[in-house]
């Protein structure tokens, strides 16, 4: 089994490294002859100047349908067509695709591309954690149905001393547990909000800033 | 509308083309004057520059790669999708979303290269390939070649 890494110059370089130093075989295609000059000094892959999502160039790449293929270039489309061309020409089982547009994902899986990953939506649900990560610690940050968040009652929370029932959270969401002083509260509608209580909120994440906004104030 | 064979009859097609080049923007004044809605997203401004004022539609200016553009463009919506761009990867990207996201019932591609045009059918894209139609033409002006006397 080899890794081939389409396109992507410091993405590809710092993947190739990782993968290099655990001893599998690893190949670099870029169309950039500046980049590959620069790669062939540097690493011990097998280096490929040319349009990595063209059929004359994954030609000459004997592929395996086992190999790991990864599409990494700035370009949705591009990553797309030589995704699609390894899988339905070289029968590469899961080729792995970026997106630079996180909603091109839902196209992508709709096209048969299974393995699709956004570093835009990676980076924004760490910077909301980050952002909010004094109070909140989303518990299950890779789920993209269900949002499972902990969040901490401070002193600026506009629904302490307020019973559930009078909380207007969104449909889509639920305080599923209260952790008070080391003791698990299961909240019902008259449970009364305290300061320093930590609430575990099942919600969608489409009402998640509600949400923040709704426990939290202003945020 | 002859382009319209075998499609449900309608009063007013509307069509969302992509690229407004030389052919794009033709299309576009063509369709308009023949009474379509036309929506036409190209991602340079001064390309909208070649429509006449024959053109009586809307024009987007957006990077088609982008689902939002898609969106705006009211793809969802759309009879025909005239696929136009220079890039066979972007034209390929585009087709695909407008056949598997917004299921719109015509999709029509430009390939340049012939060897991409499986790829287009497979997804049930109606596909022009330039490169091959001039051969095909040359071919045909070149007939006294074979010795064929047509």
């Amino acid at each position: 089994m080899k890794i081939v890494l389409i396109g992507g110059e410091k993405i590809a370089y710092h993947l190739a490294r990782r993968f290099l130093t655990k001893g599998h075989n690893v190949m670099l295609v870029n169309k950039n002859e500046r980049f590959c000059d620069e790669m062939a000094k540097k690493l011990r892959a097998i280096i490929v100047r040319g349009d990595g999502s063209k059929r004359y160039v994954l030609e000459q790449l004997e592929l395996d349908r086992t190999d790991l293929f990864v599409a990494l270039t700035p370009y949705d489309q591009d990553n797309l067509v030589a995704c699609l061309t390894a899988s339905r020409v070289y029968g590469i089982e899961r080729p792995v695709a970026m997106v630079n547009d996180p909603d091109n994902k839902a196209v992508f899986e709709k096209m048969g591309i299974k393995s699709v990953v956004s570093p835009t939506e990676i980076l924004g649900v760490a910077l909301e954690d980050s952002l909010f990560r004094e109070h909140i610690t989303n518990l299950l940050p890779s789920s993209e149905k269900v949002s499972i968040l902990r969040i901490e009652m401070t002193d600026k929370s506009p629904i302490l001393g307020e019973a559930i029932k009078d909380i207007p959270l969104p449909d889509e969401s639920v305080i599923g547990a209260i952790v008070r002083e080391d003791e698990v509260v299961i909240p019902r509608g008259n449970t009364v909000i305290e300061m320093g209580d930590v609430l575990l909120v099942l919600s969608s994440p489409t009402v998640q800033s509600s949400v923040f906004e709704t426990l939290l104030g202003e945020v | 509308m002859p382009f319209m064979k075998g499609a449900i009859k309608k009063d007013e097609y509307y069509v969302v083309i992509f690229g407004c080049g030389r052919l794009g923007s033709r299309m576009a004044n063509w369709l308009s004057s023949m009474g379509c809605s036309v929506v036409i997203v190209d991602r340079n401004d001064s390309s909208f520059d070649a429509l006449s004022n024959e053109f009586t539609g809307f024009n987007i200016l957006g990077d088609a790669t982008e689902l939002d553009v898609l969106k705006e463009a009211k793809l969802d919506k759309a009879d025909v999708a005239l696929v136009l761009t220079t890039d066979d990867n972007t034209n390929l990207m585009i087709s695909m979303s407008a056949r598997e996201y917004f299921e719109v019932p015509r999709v029509v591609a430009r390939a340049y290269d012939p060897n991409n045009i499986r790829m287009f059918s497979d997804f049930g894209i109606e596909v022009i390939c330039p490169t091959l139609l001039a051969v095909e033409s040359i071919k045909n002006a070149l007939h006294f070649i074979g010795g064929d006397d047509k």
